[in-house]
């Protein structure tokens, strides 16, 4: 694909693009690709109705009418059964559930096409009338499945002219190979602890595996956000950074600055803004604070756990603003950072569980209620796994980057020149190793 | 800094190429040795749905993921990739046990960390129906000895986790019916056993053949004289499937002119062969070698013994290699394995003797196996 990719005349890579984003998306999910499709030329036609709207009213209803089809495809392939279940169980009627498996990246995807909408009607990026540039924009493989969520205005330019040049494609693969050893080596190693059997059977083993998720998950995440940056760049797209180190953040508010940055901002600009912000009345403001949080909560999965885990961050990070936040800032750096570790930890117990039962038992046994402090097994999986946790909790501060900087910039810089392309060799060689020996391949992201 | 961009993208680029030409060009293979399994070979749609599509659903989604098995069964240097992700997660990362296998002074070993009684119990249910059906009240011994697997051994030893092994007898004996009498194969030790295979050396096992003898009234064969033969390297399934390095082993069979003259037959081919089939060191198991490998039911006929005594071994793989060194003591001896022959189809094809001697010989990673027995 790179190759005909590079052979092609400028003009035509935006067709190869979308041919692999297609075939891409085809291999993994061929029947869901016209929801896809469906979609992003839903999105496209919203935004030639808008430019043909008469006035800022018109305008108004066109982009309602728009984002509400485009949200139907979301909101009926992940939402539906989690209503009719709730409609149930309040109403004793037994309404058959739809059981339809969730269309890859749909989340992603929808958002996408809803902030090309939204930003058109706000008339901060130009209408996009050639399709096939704007069903590549949609479709764009290395972000279609787990983000991060590419706005159009950042890619807006590149979709019409751009270039790829050695510094990008390097630095891609560089950063292509650092997110797959993330999610290959790392995160899917956690995995196996944290799934381990005996790991959740004592208050040493739900801690563990609590531990082990909130590792996983990160590298699982970022390292797939770092792929579709790296691969990205090697296209000649400059996505924006999802991740700056999110486990280093010294309070909640910092975290969700440094955590899924595209979602965050997301939600701040296309619905926490419009609704008044901070800019309003306090009860109007804190009930801007709920609704943002309860959506984050279930954009990320329609069940209860998510809509309490985006509710447990509201409480947070209103507490933070009116109570407590002026104290924590004068608190020594390390117990700032320890303090949110442990509530990002407890966060992820709930994100974890899929059902609130699992939640409690959990919670439960991390405090020793119902099960022993210890077992012969946790015990067995701490030993096993301490240098990989200990890699992990290294690898998620910007130490290792630090280094690689400081390392490569030795003997003038010329040891970069056999160090940066041996790691990448390294990588590439142990990622082939695990990815061919393991079938245990989770990509958490993948769901949403 | 333009050196050092224009080594990376030469490197990955150079990486690319190199695997996906190697992909194309290496013939496709068809089994992995190590791993005792047949590797997942490219073929059309159609012929894919025409087969067995196992664990993949019976759609074009289905089929894109089992071409992604086929990318990583036929991925050159597949075998060195798995042992450089073994050394990765051992030596780099530290993890006590790579995918459930570990290794204990030189011996890999596989994790078995819980005692399952739900399994325990049904085995000691079909042993007891088996007595049932074909053996109470017809005078017969039965006797009962479980094979203690490398675990026993290397775990408490070496801080892996591991169930009891004595409460697995226990809880066997307590649930089989009372005419069974337990024989413990006490004195083996992990040396006694292939270091790259779960199964016991059977150059080792004259010991434990001679407990058992003694246990059933029967003559030792340990003062016998034995010709060891040497079969050549045996490298075992723990050695493939956990991709670990180990040492591999020396396969050794026992023989003399007892065994040289016993006659076995297999009534699932009809055919009757010799103790040894040393045409099996070919196959992908060469431990088949011991009585033909995995068969469902054998006689081994002894024309040098002429007591007319007659044992029935119900028996796993173990028993292949431990049976063999029965033989001197016995006219006649009855293989049967439970795991692949149902008592019912067993009445059809054998008779046993009145007063005969019986033994339950099956290892406890069998006995702990939910499912084995049905």
């Amino acid at each position: 694909m790179l190759l005909v990719y590079a052979l092609v005349p400028v003009r035509g890579r935006n067709a190869v693009l979308l041919a692999a984003s297609l075939l891409f998306y085809f291999w993994g999910e061929p029947v869901c690709l016209f929801v896809m499709l469906g979609t992003a030329l839903l999105g496209w036609l919203g935004g030639l109705a808008l430019g043909r709207a008469g006035g800022a009213r018109a305008a108004r209803l066109i982009s309602w009418l728009f984002v509400g089809l485009c949200l139907a495809p979301l909101l009926f392939f992940k939402y539906t059964d989690f209503f009719l279940t709730n409609w149930n169980a309040l109403t004793g009627q037994e309404v058959p559930l739809l059981k339809l498996a969730l269309p890859l990246g749909i989340s992603f995807y929808t958002f996408q096409v809803l902030s090309y909408v939204l930003d058109v009607r706000k008339g901060t990026v130009a209408i996009q009338k050639n399709p096939l540039d704007f069903l590549t924009y949609v479709t764009l493989f290395p972000q279609l499945v787990a983000g991060p969520i590419v706005r159009y205005e950042t890619v807006e330019r590149e979709l019409k002219s751009r270039r790829t040049t050695l510094s990008d494609f390097s630095s891609g693969v560089t950063r292509l190979c650092a997110g797959l050893g993330k999610k290959v080596l790392l995160a899917n190693s956690l995995a196996l602890l944290e799934s381990a059997e005996a790991a959740g059977t004592s208050a040493l083993g739900c801690w563990l595996v609590s531990i082990a998720y909130t590792l996983q998950l990160y590298f699982d995440f970022s390292g797939y956000s770092d792929m579709a940056i790296g691969l990205g760049r090697m296209f000649g797209f400059h996505f924006s950074e999802n991740f700056e180190y999110p486990y280093c953040a010294k309070s909640v508010t910092d975290f969700w600055r440094r955590w899924h940055i595209s979602l965050g901002s997301w939600f701040r600009d296309y619905v926490y803004i419009p609704l008044g912000g901070n800019r309003c009345s306090k009860l109007r403001w804190l009930g801007n604070i709920l609704i943002v949080w309860l959506l984050t909560g279930f954009w990320h999965g329609a069940s209860w756990t998510f809509l309490l885990w985006g509710l447990f961050f509201a409480a947070l990070l209103l507490g933070e603003k009116l109570l407590w936040g002026r104290r924590l800032a004068t608190l020594p750096a390390a117990v700032q950072r320890l303090l949110l570790l442990l509530a990002v930890n407890f966060s992820f117990v709930l994100f974890r569980a899929e059902t609130l039962p699992e939640t409690a038992k959990m919670l439960g046994g991390m405090f020793g209620l119902g099960v022993p402090a210890s077992t012969s097994g946790a015990v067995y999986n701490l030993s096993s796994f301490a240098v990989l946790l200990l890699i992990a909790a290294v690898g998620a501060t910007s130490l290792p980057k630090t280094l690689a900087a400081r390392i490569c910039g030795l003997a003038g810089g010329h040891a970069g020149t056999v160090l940066e392309p041996a790691f990448c060799l390294v990588i590439l060689l142990l990622v082939t190793a695990f990815l061919v020996s393991g079938s245990f391949n989770p990509f958490l992201y993948f769901r949403f | 800094m333009k050196s050092k961009q224009r080594a990376v993208c030469a490197v990955f680029l150079s990486a690319l190429l190199l695997f996906s030409l190697l992909l194309i060009l290496l013939p496709a293979k068809s089994l992995s040795a190590g791993e005792r399994r047949p590797l997942a070979q490219l073929v059309g749609y159609e012929e894919w749905l025409s087969g067995s599509t196992g664990r993949y659903s019976r759609s074009l989604s289905g089929y894109f993921s089992w071409l992604e098995s086929v990318l990583q069964d036929q991925a050159p240097g597949r075998d060195a990739l798995r042992r450089l992700r073994a050394l990765t997660k051992r030596y780099l990362f530290g993890e006590r046990d790579t995918d459930g296998y570990y290794a204990f002074e030189g011996s890999l070993c596989k994790l078995d960390s819980s005692l399952s009684q739900e399994a325990v119990l049904r085995a000691a249910e079909r042993f007891g129906q088996v007595y049932e059906r074909f053996f109470a009240g017809t005078g017969a011994h039965l006797y009962c000895s479980v094979v203690p697997d490398k675990n026993v051994f290397a775990a408490p030893a070496g801080g892996y986790p591991h169930y009891n092994f004595d409460a697995l007898r226990s809880l066997l004996r307590s649930a089989l019916p009372d005419a069974f009498r337990e024989v413990p194969l006490s004195g083996l030790t992990l040396s006694d056993y292939y270091r790259t295979d779960p199964h016991w050396r059977q150059e080792q096992l004259l010991p434990a053949a001679d407990t058992l003898l003694g246990a059933m009234g029967a003559d030792p064969v340990s003062q016998l004289d034995w010709q060891p033969v040497t079969a050549g390297r045996f490298t075992g399934t723990y050695a493939g499937h956990s991709a670990l390095p180990a040492l591999p082993d020396e396969l050794v069979y026992l023989t003399n002119d007892i065994l040289a003259g016993a006659a076995v037959h297999d009534y699932e081919s009809g055919k009757t062969s010799g103790i040894y089939t040393p045409e099996n060191l070919a196959n992908v198991d060469p431990y088949d070698v011991y009585l033909g490998g995995a068969r469902a039911l054998l006689t081994i006929d002894n024309p040098a013994q002429t007591n007319g005594r007659q044992l029935v071994v119900f028996r796993d793989s173990f028993g292949s290699s431990l049976v063999p060194l029965l033989i001197p003591s016995y006219s006649r001896i009855v293989v049967a394995d439970l795991r692949y022959v149902t008592p019912e189809a067993l009445g059809r094809f054998v008779s046993f003797q009145p007063g005969c001697d019986v033994l339950f010989l099956v290892s406890c990673s069998v006995l702990n196996s939910y499912g084995v027995f049905g």
